[in-house]
């Protein structure tokens, strides 16, 4: 198997895949103890698109996580794994712009990031990613009109979970490859195994390439599954998920990309089984230290949050 | 103003006042951009004026100022971006009916954002827009919607009546590290009659009403087209011996309350007047800081207060019907007439 992409950033990605699986665990039990509050929300199985993104940007790139990965921003260079859990990700010198709970309002945002790039000309890439689901929301037509416009150095990552809230997305679309999308913005669009994070990395180097060296945005749809409920429930309620046909968890399980991107390193010799326990462990105490640092860190008070208040309270 | 206004004074319309920020702020700060729906093609950005952005593309170039397509929710989502990136632009959106369109991005996104998103820092956004009020141009051209953006958390607003003060609020709206939004109004950009606009740079602060005319018997507070609209009542009031003060807030958030309490204190009566829809229209809003600042003042009125408004019916396309809804010159004087015969 011939792979261009080197040895070190093809372990740097399988490392953060288990990281970011690894996250959620510990996030997950962080809500169940009333660590956190509002609704857990998970990724699982989804892995290897973050991954593959943030192997391909600069410090200063912009990069939105689809809104269930945020916590996937500890591996674009410049965050650390503290950064999580502290809560103090908003930062637009490392690209970062927050994000939207109403889906989609925020991928003009970033488009506008990637205006400033260009205008400023500091050569700088945006990669934008939502899911199917927020694809239909008209701003991020909008959005993909004006980059489209003025060829702007953004790259939309279309992650396909297959699953909107419990609404699968072929009862929605009308056709079957959601790239073909790009032709109707005169873009380039490209679908991709969003599970096998080779494929992955390989597209998103060729899109950001591609804006960067002025040639525009580009759509790449990322197809891979949700393993992980809508949302978690609090401690004592049940997940019940009828949407899911019986035995489709399971056949995607056999497709999760951790195992299999692992299987594919040991097929090219690059990981052991000891290297395999030996990287749980590593990742393990990582985060274990990231939660102590990330909590011990200030938090923004009440007097930081309202001392920008337009007039009066 | 300057001793010699041959030297220092220029006469100018809104639109070459508006022009004339512009340019001053956009040489002064290379981080001021703009885009919006033909800023360049139409040189007309604020539908009402056809000078407001002449020259500037070939001037600045088309990384400071570029049209965009249709798209009213991405120009301001853009904007917001930009300024989180560090650039400081100008949202041209056409009319404040338009802004309906992008109203998620405006309330939600730019008057949020900096609060919301955990970013306690600058967000340097000015969004342009007219309201085309005064001639039938119906609910999506003419809507006068300050209440509604009144209620967003962050963003400031500004309507002012003059090409002075439209010149002056521009400069400091686009010095202003947070959310403005600025509307210009068709009977303001429309006036024949030109004003003397110092040559010598100045900004007027936010939230500094103006009184437009000095008045002992009856207090109107109004802004944007509808203090033309209340100077030509208060002639007629004059006529019968009534002497009408017209307070022009300028600025709706942040409001300034003192001078309207002053002006108050002194008449004893209180007209608010605005173009858009009374119910939960800015009079209310108004009326009840006032209240809440100087309650003894209010306790002392000799009449209630009082507001005039366009009736509660959505905007026609016939100006006969327009003249029905929305207050005109003799409504406003029969107003005021009618609260200073109360007061007697």
């Amino acid at each position: 198997m011939s792979v261009d992409i080197p040895e070190a950033k093809l372990l740097w990605m399988y490392r953060t895949m288990v990281t970011t699986r690894k996250l959620y665990d510990t996030m997950y039990e962080m809500y169940r103890h009333g660590s956190s509050l509002g609704n857990f929300v998970a990724a699982e199985g989804e892995e290897a698109v973050p991954a593959a993104i943030c192997a391909n940007l600069r410090r200063d790139d912009s990069y939105k996580p689809n809104f269930r990965q945020t916590s996937c921003l500890f591996a674009k260079e410049g965050y650390e794994l503290a950064d999580v859990f502290s809560g103090a990700l908003f930062d637009a010198e490392r690209g970062y712009l927050g994000f939207s709970l109403a889906l989609g309002e925020d991928v003009g945002v970033y488009t506008g990031f990637a205006a400033a790039a260009q205008m400023r000309k500091t050569g700088q890439v945006c990669v934008c990613t939502f899911g199917e689901g927020t694809a239909s929301k008209g701003s991020i037509h909008e959005a993909m009109v004006i980059a489209a416009s003025w060829k702007l150095p953004i790259v939309f990552v279309l992650q396909n979970n297959q699953y909107c809230g419990g609404t699968r997305y072929s009862k929605v679309y009308r056709f079957d490859d959601l790239a073909d999308r790009a032709r109707g913005y005169g873009i380039p669009g490209r679908s991709v195994d969003g599970n096998d994070v080779i494929a992955t990395c390989e597209v998103v180097r060729e899109f950001i390439e591609r804006a960067r060296a002025g040639g525009g945005p580009g759509l790449i749809v990322a197809e891979t599954y949700r393993l992980s409920p809508y949302f978690e429930r609090a401690p004592g309620e049940e997940v019940i998920e009828r949407y899911r046909p019986d035995g489709e968890l399971e056949e995607a399980r056999a497709n999760d990309p951790i195992p299999r991107f692992r299987r594919t390193l040991a097929e090219m010799g690059l990981l052991t089984d000891e290297d395999v326990e030996r990287i749980d462990r590593e990742v393990e105490g990582e985060i274990a230290r990231a939660m102590s640092d990330g909590r011990q860190r200030p938090r923004v008070d009440y007097e930081q949050y309202i001392q920008y208040a337009v007039a009066e309270l | 103003m300057a001793a010699n206004p041959e030297a220092t004074v220029h006469m100018l319309d809104c639109g070459e006042a508006i022009n004339a920020a512009f340019r001053e702020e956009m040489r002064r700060d290379e981080r001021v951009v703009m885009w919006g729906e033909d800023v360049i093609t139409m040189e007309s950005p604020t539908a009402g004026a056809d000078l407001c952005t002449r020259g500037l593309f070939e001037e600045f170039g088309g990384d400071r100022i570029r049209d965009t397509p249709v798209v009213e929710a991405a120009i301001i989502e853009t904007a917001i971006g930009a300024a989180l990136a560090g650039l400081r632009p100008i949202a041209h959106v056409m009319t404040g009916g338009f802004q309906m369109g992008c109203f998620d991005p405006i309330f939600a996104r730019l008057g949020t954002a900096y609060q919301e998103w955990k970013h306690p820092g600058p967000l340097p956004v000015v969004v342009m827009a007219s309201v085309l009020g005064g001639a039938a141009k119906g609910a999506d051209h003419a809507l006068s919607p300050e209440a509604l953006f009144m209620h967003s958390p962050g963003l400031k607003i500004v309507m002012p009546s003059t090409a002075y003060d439209t010149k002056g609020l521009l400069k400091t709206a686009i010095r202003d590290d947070f959310p403005v939004l600025f509307y210009t109004h068709r009977e303001v950009m429309i006036r024949e009659e030109k004003e003397p606009i110092p040559a010598e740079e100045y900004l007027i602060p936010f939230g500094q009403a103006d009184i437009k005319r000095p008045g002992e018997d009856v207090t109107i507070v109004t802004w944007s087209g509808m203090v033309l609209r209340a100077l030509a009542a208060a002639e007629e009031l004059a006529e019968q011996g009534i002497s009408a003060e017209i307070v022009d807030l300028r600025t709706l958030v942040p409001m300034d309350v003192d001078t309207v309490v002053d002006s108050v204190r002194k008449t004893g009566t209180l007209l608010i007047v605005h173009e858009a829809m009374k119910r939960a229209g800015a009079a209310g809003e108004v009326a009840m800081r006032v209240t809440e600042a100087a309650p003894e003042v209010v306790g002392a009125m000799k009449t209630p207060i009082r507001r005039l408004a366009a009736k509660n019916v959505a905007l026609p396309t016939s100006l006969r019907i327009e003249r029905r809804l929305v207050p005109q010159v003799a409504d406003i004087a029969l107003a005021a007439e009618q609260l200073v015969k109360e007061r007697r």
